[in-house]
């Protein structure tokens, strides 16, 4: 009966396609009537105190700040600045094209919105480049999800409040995988072009870089700001982000003026229900998670696990396995709050960082936001470019192994996440 | 019960949740930008004048928890909170209506439910006077915005089906692309 409330309820709900918040507290609502644990009362104590907390407040500061960023002229620049440096070298519209997503996957909360923006502004011209319409769609579905693990990235903030782990350190441990994977993905395009045989851009002209430059310094500071008031230790990752907000107003309202009040107003109204989307999810899981945890289910996991006598690489991998089914059917937000409270008990045991392992369910769960055949990007390019699913699926296949590769390394070598760590500490 | 309504009626529904969802987003935008406003004073007073407010954290999480429940309503009569649709997008239609119609009794009962145990919880701290450490902010009045989000949101899912009928909201993509 346990496992049909805390398991079974939820996957029908889930299938009848209720809101994720509402299957979480039912499923707690459920646990508590019929396990008698406390009062019904204490769903609002439980709902209240998870979102009563303070690192928390830098989920809506940091969706407001990359609103504002992307809208107001901050990403666009930046953007510009890396087609300009980026040149005579085959491939290079395509590298461009990874790094453009991954600066402003930084800024902006949504991946789908980076697919959106990213795709309309490059698609035209990768396919006159010569790459190919179904190449450069699947390009910009899986370069679209880099902004769930490069930092400040609001994955890795839900994943620190449900595993009270430091989000500024989750942050340093996020920046090199991110580099490894924009990297990976550089490398492959440039395979490509070469198969291709896609003509080598223009160099980059002096001229056209300084003008680029010049025009995208402030957009260059934002990240100098958030990152280098965090680890000078200036402010707390919440203060970071009520700071980038303000960095971005000033910047787009005063000094690119691309942006009025009006605009302004209407970012913080889409905003607030962007947010409301992703916390309230929060509030649901505080009340499932609290539930789950006061009934002994993740004490009598750990002992189920600990009983196989798994080798820790076949743990982890169980794992991967795991996270990438979960998150290719749930949004991170969502995936990551139901998992951590029964997964973190039993990575722990097996002595594996918990910053490393928030770094593992992470790049798994960017993977599965355009893993076939549910990944929510594919979705999304499909309704955008109107590519057909099947030919996405085959298109993205490449872009899976590169992602895989990455993971499996970072899985296996936690030097690479807790290296920066270490250095810092 | 959509099919009772005129059309005149449930054009008035429309225009009576667009209202509600407006409102709550303006409380929940201007929320956001006194959080941003408090969270920048504290920084620069901290640093170049040497003191921070003690009752800054408390109030931009009371405003924070204000947000959510404005926004979750609003979303909750766009009909965009998070959920897995791609199952239900793939049946019959009067399997997809039936679906859709259950998940959002389900959600009503719940979200009434919870509240009348949440109200329990606020009338206490009301009674009681219960104050928050720093700002001695009466607690029923933060604790209060989770009981009246469950309620709105409960009456803005039953206004959605009434107006919209049980269809499936747009996703994010098919938004962006009406859009642009």
């Amino acid at each position: 009966m346990t496992a049909l409330i805390f398991a079974g309820v939820p996957v029908v709900m889930l299938a009848l396609s209720a809101p994720i918040f509402i299957v979480m507290l039912t499923a707690a609502t459920l646990g508590i009537l019929y396990l008698h644990l406390a009062p019904l009362a204490a769903i609002h104590s439980a709902v209240f105190g998870n979102l009563d907390s303070f690192p928390l407040l830098a989920i809506p500061l940091f969706i407001f700040a990359g609103e504002i960023m992307a809208r107001g002229g901050i990403a666009r620049r930046l953007i510009d600045l890396i087609f300009s440096v980026i040149g005579g070298v085959r491939g290079s519209l395509g590298v461009a094209t990874v790094g453009s997503a991954a600066a402003f996957g930084a800024m902006s909360g949504s991946s789908v919105a980076c697919v959106a923006a990213i795709g309309k502004l490059t698609i035209p011209a990768l396919v006159k480049n010569g790459y190919g319409r179904n190449f450069s769609v699947s390009l910009i579905t899986a370069t679209g999800v880099i902004d769930v693990i490069i930092p400040p990235s609001i994955t890795m903030i839900i994943y620190g409040v449900a595993a009270q782990q430091s989000v500024a350190l989750l942050f340093l441990a996020g920046i090199v995988p991110g580099f490894i994977i924009a990297a990976g993905l550089a490398v492959y395009v440039m395979g490509r072009a070469r198969r291709l045989n896609i003509p080598i851009g223009e160099k980059p002209r002096l001229g056209a870089v300084l003008l680029a430059l010049r025009s995208a310094v402030w957009s260059l500071f934002a990240p100098v700001l958030i990152l280098g008031g965090i680890y000078g230790g200036i402010f707390t990752p919440t203060e970071a982000a009520g700071i980038a907000c303000i960095y971005a107003l000033v910047v787009s309202l005063l000094i690119y003026r691309e942006l009025n009040l009006m605009d302004v107003w209407r970012i913080a109204l889409d905003t607030s229900v962007l947010v409301a989307q992703i916390m309230i999810l929060i509030a649901g899981a505080g009340a499932y998670g609290w539930l789950i945890t006061t009934s002994g289910f993740p004490a009598d996991l750990v002992g189920f696990i600990t009983s196989l006598h798994l080798d820790k690489w076949l743990l982890l991998l169980v794992i991967n396995v795991v996270l990438l089914f979960i998150g290719s059917v749930l949004e991170p937000p969502a995936a990551i709050l139901v998992l951590t409270p029964l997964l973190l008990p039993v990575v722990t045991e097996a002595h594996v960082d918990p910053i490393h392992f928030g770094l593992v369910v992470t790049v798994n769960l960017a993977i599965g936001m355009f893993l076939p055949p549910f990944g929510l990007n594919l979705f999304a390019s499909n309704t955008l470019f109107k590519v057909p699913l099947p030919i996405l699926y085959r298109g993205v296949i490449p872009f899976v192994f590169i992602y895989g590769a990455v993971l499996i390394l970072l899985t296996y070598v936690p030097e690479i996440t807790l290296a920066p760590l270490n250095w810092m500490r | 019960m959509v099919m009772s309504l005129s059309p005149r009626t449930i054009s008035v529904l429309q225009r009576v949740g667009d209202a509600i969802s407006y409102v709550c987003l303006v409380f929940a935008a201007i929320a956001l930008f006194v959080i941003v406003g408090i969270c920048g004073a504290n920084v620069a007073c901290r640093h170049f004048a040497g003191f921070a407010f003690s009752w800054g954290e408390e109030a931009m999480l009371f405003l924070m928890i204000l947000m959510i429940f404005a926004g979750a309503t609003a979303a909750a009569w766009q009909g965009s909170h998070m959920h897995l649709d791609m199952l239900v997008r793939r049946l019959p239609l009067v399997w997809r209506k039936a679906s859709i119609i259950a998940s959002a009794t389900i959600s009503v009962v719940l979200l009434l439910t919870l509240s009348v145990a949440s109200s329990e919880v606020v009338s206490a701290l009301y009674r009681f006077d219960q104050r928050s450490v720093a700002l001695e902010f009466p607690m029923w009045i933060p604790q209060g915005s989770v009981t009246a989000g469950f309620i709105m949101m409960a009456v803005m899912i039953v206004l959605r089906l009434v107006v919209f009928g049980a269809q499936l909201p747009k996703t994010e993509a098919e938004l962006i692309e009406h859009a642009s």
